[in-house]
């Protein structure tokens, strides 16, 4: 346990997550990979407190916070039976743990969807989040911290997330959410990047020029859990 | 029931299907895949794994593609069968989960990227680029620092047991080893050399090598 990490929050984070509950985000809510965890929360009705970390002052490479993250990265979570890094992982111990909580399918209640569901979030890791990544930087966050934009890398992964999108199109042609015709983790983890290109960027149209892809947007960014983790996000900037 | 294995025995990702059905001793058969002549990019594999990407398996009536997907998947259903890949608990499976992200995240793409431009690009023909090569080469440094500092405390990554998270290296540290002669990575660190040589001497990994006769 991490007792020294300096623990500053809201009153309001106070009052929606009373701190009787041992389970905790580490991580500011803008951070991509820490609404993913938060928007999986929500999703399964499970009270957290979120711990915020100040990264523009190197919080997250204090010695304090390597011993929870050793890469220096958000998010990190603990509850009261362990310590975990790496968003992904955080969702699938979740959803397993809180089972029959909140959406209940949302890892699948079978092996064979949830081999789908791994399926995809493999490929939203492996596929969509190199190159949607570096755009959310370098379109959204590169501005906002007065770095320059790099046009080139722009247009390289501009091109790069192009492709995966083609095969999302033609995915979501066939099916209603990604590993089948329930949302699902799947889903819940492409939410953060995407939000940024569509909402903070101009290549927003990326997704939302094409039919597929920009149903599928429309009805997963409007689902209540994420509408909460974006207001979240909007109250601590 | 065979699993089909879709790809080339000398391939990273389809070596993590590989190792993992062999250490569960299920039966599979390889289906070659010939990346040179582009058969990955050809509409007919297209339909088997839409990102035109090595390996995609076939069991049945169940189509799957994405390594870490296949391994998560035939390590759940043989449990019961040979070593137990996952962990016991749900808190051991979230550890072992974590370190398979983090192989994931924060060290294939540096271990592909190097690849690339030392190996793959000059067998090719072509020039690749070493100052990029030798940033990947750094910020892996970075990486294997907290791997020895963090095997210094457990045999294997997630603890006790030779899990997924172990497996999942193996492809790529081969390559690191064998052929990018990148071997002091590993070699320089007394408990990462450790468990290199533990996790490359399993009879598994020791039985893929002898099929993709290198």
């Amino acid at each position: 346990m991490v007792e020294s990490v300096t623990r500053r929050s809201t009153d309001r984070q106070d009052q929606q997550f009373p701190m009787a509950t041992p389970v905790k985000v580490y991580g500011p809510p803008m951070s991509t990979a820490v609404s993913r965890v938060l928007a999986c929360l929500l999703e399964k009705d499970v009270q957290f407190q979120l711990i915020p970390v100040n990264m523009f002052k190197g919080e997250h490479k204090s010695p304090d916070f390597l011993k929870i993250q050793p890469f220096g990265q958000v998010p990190a979570f603990q509850d009261e039976s362990t310590s975990l890094f790496e968003s992904r992982s955080i969702c699938r111990y979740l959803c397993e743990k809180y089972a029959e909580k909140g959406n209940t399918g949302l890892y699948g209640t079978n092996p064979l969807a949830k081999a789908s569901i791994d399926q995809w979030l493999e490929a939203e890791g492996q596929s969509f989040n190199p190159p949607s990544s570096v755009l959310v930087f370098q379109l959204a966050f590169a501005p906002r911290m007065k770095i320059k934009q790099d046009q080139a890398v722009i247009n390289e992964n501009e091109q790069k997330l192009a492709k995966v999108l083609e095969v999302y199109e033609k995915r979501l042609g066939e099916s209603r959410f990604l590993a089948g015709d329930e949302f699902s983790l799947a889903d819940l983890s492409h939410l953060p990047n995407t939000h940024y290109l569509v909402n903070a960027s101009d290549r927003g149209e990326l997704f939302t020029f094409k039919k597929n892809v920009g149903r599928w947007w429309g009805e997963i960014s409007s689902r209540d859990s994420w509408k909460k983790v974006v207001e979240m996000q909007k109250q601590t900037t | 029931m065979v699993v089909k294995v879709h790809g080339s025995v000398r391939a990273a990702c389809p070596q993590r299907v590989l190792a993992c059905l062999l250490e569960k001793d299920v039966e599979f058969e390889i289906f070659h895949v010939d990346l040179d002549a582009g058969e990955h990019k050809r509409p007919e594999f297209l339909l088997r794994q839409p990102f035109g990407q090595i390996p995609a398996v076939e069991d049945g009536d169940l189509k799957l593609f994405e390594s870490r997907a296949i391994i998560r998947y035939y390590a759940a259903k043989y449990v019961d069968r040979g070593p137990n890949l996952l962990g016991n608990s749900l808190e051991e499976r979230a550890v072992v989960d974590q370190w398979l992200e983090v192989e994931a995240h924060n060290f294939n793409d540096l271990v592909k990227t190097l690849v690339f431009q030392i190996v793959i690009l000059p067998r090719m023909g072509e020039h690749g680029d070493l100052a990029l090569a030798q940033k990947c080469e750094q910020q892996l440094e970075k990486v294997f620092d907290i791997y020895e500092q963090h095997l210094s405390k457990s045999s294997y990554l997630a603890g006790d047991s030779f899990t997924l998270a172990d497996l999942s290296h193996l492809p790529a540290i081969r390559y690191l080893v064998n052929d990018a002669g990148m071997g002091h990575l590993v070699s320089e660190r007394k408990h990462v050399n450790a468990w290199w040589e533990d996790i490359s001497n399993r009879s598994a990994w020791k039985k893929l090598m002898e099929l993709s006769k290198y």
